[in-house]
């Protein structure tokens, strides 16, 4: 028993020690970061955090970031909820392999989709639109919500579809009424991994906005300013990139934990 | 009038679970389908319903054609095998709820009263704030039928409603059965693999056997006048003794003769056919241990016990040939031992080996004719 605790801590050590780095660094000035290597900052300063606050800079790479975040999981959800209920509940012509051929689409790499995206959202006009990064993500976070809302929704007895009907409910009213409410921790899940993939995702939110709707991810990975790397700057950013995540976290932690129990996650 | 099934066929792809069945059901009625597990009532009383299309053939309610009719639309209820409640509203709510989204636009008070009346009739007016989950399964079955019988349908399907819970639950329930259907004004179709079941319930029975009705009518009907030794042997429960038996003629006479020991001389001789093959229909409970006056006695030897209850199954080996005797109390009878077996000549069915067809049955085989 002492034994296996000890291994969960020396790998909890590993696992949180570059998140502490960060969260240590960010409180630092560029000075010591540069110069020193210290467990705690020397002088302690908030001044990092100032400035991404009052820089419109950082600040729109956020609110870009959580626009078409919040745009792709609205995307997904709605999408997902009916195309998860059909492949759960009704039987045609190529079902199985059209959902096997979903998740497949999960496996591609995403640069393979660089170029068609770029040229197809250039000549519609959607580059650099919040719904063009959305919408490249939905083609990643959709097969994943289709997979895990089925396997809730399979969960579910057909019965009460059928009672239902049988009571006198309308398909809308049913779905509603009695189904909406069984399949909320799954929606809760599949919402989940669509943000955390939108999130972190670099490659297609660079290729795809220029600067008015920059994500924070990539307002990260360019922040290199006249006098280099404002390393103090660049960690607090960091952190705050990490704080939504950890709220989502927070907030359904109980959904998701029975959502992993019960779905195909 | 009630419901008219004509010609229907039911295929799961390949695979065929009702074919060309034709069936009717009265007005009024409490109609058993039984037939063994796997042979297709649920599909039976899916397609009834209007749950599910037939492959071929037509539904008619009171002479309507309903075949393409969306089941909302039919005035029906359904009880399922598992226990089917809404989960996420209480039992109130359960029960409420096909009343809530009737196009009746009931008024809160009617519902009110609705729901108390049919949560008194099934025993579970203290319950109704909780939710299913916290409900015990005979209670969450109790909820299902309160929920069916609320909107008062003209018929009411009832999928083996009492298949899951245990065995004590099973014959309390099926007793407040009797009671509330006899109250409630509605058709009912009553799915069941036990003959027990269905004849301590129901007005009409329905015997499915191989994609197709094999013989409807009344209860009683069906079961003291069987026409098919697969109807005589399921409805009869431990069930019915089937002996293979020849017909030979001794001086005139014609006699069955199951083995060198068992003859018995035949009645309605002009029906049978010296040479031919037939099999013996004898109920468990009309085969006596001992030598009776006026009856045909044989041996067999004990096989195995099964109590069942306080009642005891006994099987036993005669010449090859099974013989089950009930026996009204527990006891355990040793393997191997002898027995002295007497028979009625009077009691036996008499079907074809072929066709599984009757043929004659004894002139006591028929109610009120027992001693």
């Amino acid at each position: 028993m002492k034994k296996r605790n000890f291994a969960v801590w020396i790998y909890f050590a590993f696992l949180l020690l570059p998140l502490y780095w960060m969260v240590n660094t960010s409180f630092k000035t560029n000075n010591e970061i540069l110069n020193y290597m210290t467990w705690f900052p020397q002088n302690f300063t908030v001044k990092n955090y100032v400035q991404i606050f009052t820089s419109p800079f950082w600040r729109r790479g956020f609110l870009n970031s959580i626009a078409f975040v919040s745009l792709n999981v609205v995307i997904v959800i709605i999408a997902a909820v009916p195309a998860a209920y059909a492949f759960s509940r009704w039987d045609f012509r190529g079902d199985k392999h059209l959902f096997f051929w979903l998740l497949t689409n999960r496996m591609a790499p995403t640069a393979a989709f660089i170029v068609p995206f770029f040229a197809l959202y250039s000549n519609i006009g959607l580059f650099d639109t919040h719904l063009a990064v959305a919408l490249a993500h939905a083609l990643f976070n959709l097969p994943l919500a289709i997979w895990i809302l089925e396997g809730f929704m399979s969960g579910i007895p057909r019965q009460i579809d059928e009672t239902a009907f049988v009571d006198g409910y309308s398909f809308p009213r049913f779905f509603w009424k009695i189904f909406r409410p069984l399949i909320s921790q799954g929606i809760a899940v599949a919402a989940f991994f669509a943000f955390l993939f939108s999130w972190v995702e670099l490659l297609l939110a660079r290729t795809l906005t220029s600067t008015a709707a920059k994500p924070i991810t990539v307002t990260l990975s360019r922040s290199l300013g006249a006098g280099g790397w404002d390393w103090g700057v660049l960690a607090a950013a960091g952190v705050l990139t990490m704080v939504p995540g950890a709220l989502v976290v927070y907030f359904i932690r109980n959904l998701m934990a029975k959502g992993f129990a019960m779905g195909r996650v | 009038m009630g419901i008219d099934v004509s010609n229907l066929s039911k295929n799961y792809g390949a695979e065929v679970v009702l074919k060309g069945l034709n069936l009717s059901i009265p007005d009024n009625s409490f109609t058993s389908i039984v037939a063994p597990t796997g042979a297709g009532k649920t599909t039976l009383l899916r397609v009834m319903a209007g749950v599910e299309k037939p492959t071929e053939g037509k539904v008619y309610y009171d002479g309507e054609d309903v075949t393409d009719v969306p089941v909302q639309n039919r005035k029906i209820s359904m009880v399922y095998q598992q226990f089917i409640n809404y989960p996420s509203l209480t039992l109130y709510e359960n029960i409420a709820s096909p009343l809530r989204v009737s196009e009746e636009n009931f008024s809160e008070e009617e519902i009110d009263a609705r729901v108390q009346e049919v949560a008194e009739l099934l025993n579970i007016r203290d319950l109704l704030d909780h939710l299913p989950e916290e409900a015990s399964g005979g209670e969450k079955q109790r909820t299902a039928i309160a929920r069916a019988l609320i909107k008062e349908p003209q018929f009411t399907f009832l999928d083996e409603p009492l298949a899951n819970l245990d065995y004590k639950l099973r014959e309390e329930l099926r007793g407040q059965f009797q009671l509330i259907f006899q109250e409630e004004q509605s058709t009912f179709i009553y799915a069941t693999p036990a003959p027990e079941d269905a004849l301590s319930m129901s007005s009409h029975i329905g015997f499915l056997h191989d994609k197709n009705i094999l013989q409807f009518g009344e209860s009683e009907e069906v079961y003291y006048h069987p026409g098919y030794v697969e109807v005589g042997s399921y409805l009869n429960e431990p069930q019915m003794n089937v002996l293979n038996a020849e017909l030979i003629e001794e001086e005139g006479t014609k006699c069955f003769r199951v083995s060198d020991e068992l003859q018995v001389e035949a009645f309605d001789q002009e029906k049978l056919e010296t040479g031919r093959s037939y099999l013996l229909g004898i109920r468990p409970q009309d085969l006596e241990i001992g030598e009776l006056e006026g009856s045909v006695t044989f041996d067999t030897v004990v096989s195995f016990n099964e109590i069942v209850g306080s009642t005891t199954t006994l099987h036993s080996d005669h010449q090859g040939q099974e013989i089950i005797i009930f026996v009204p109390e527990p006891k355990r009878r040793p393997e191997g031992e002898r027995l002295t077996i007497s028979l009625d000549p009077q009691l036996i069915y008499v079907f074809d080996q072929e066709t599984s067809e009757i043929v004659t049955q004894g002139s006591r085989t028929t109610l009120g004719e027992k001693k």
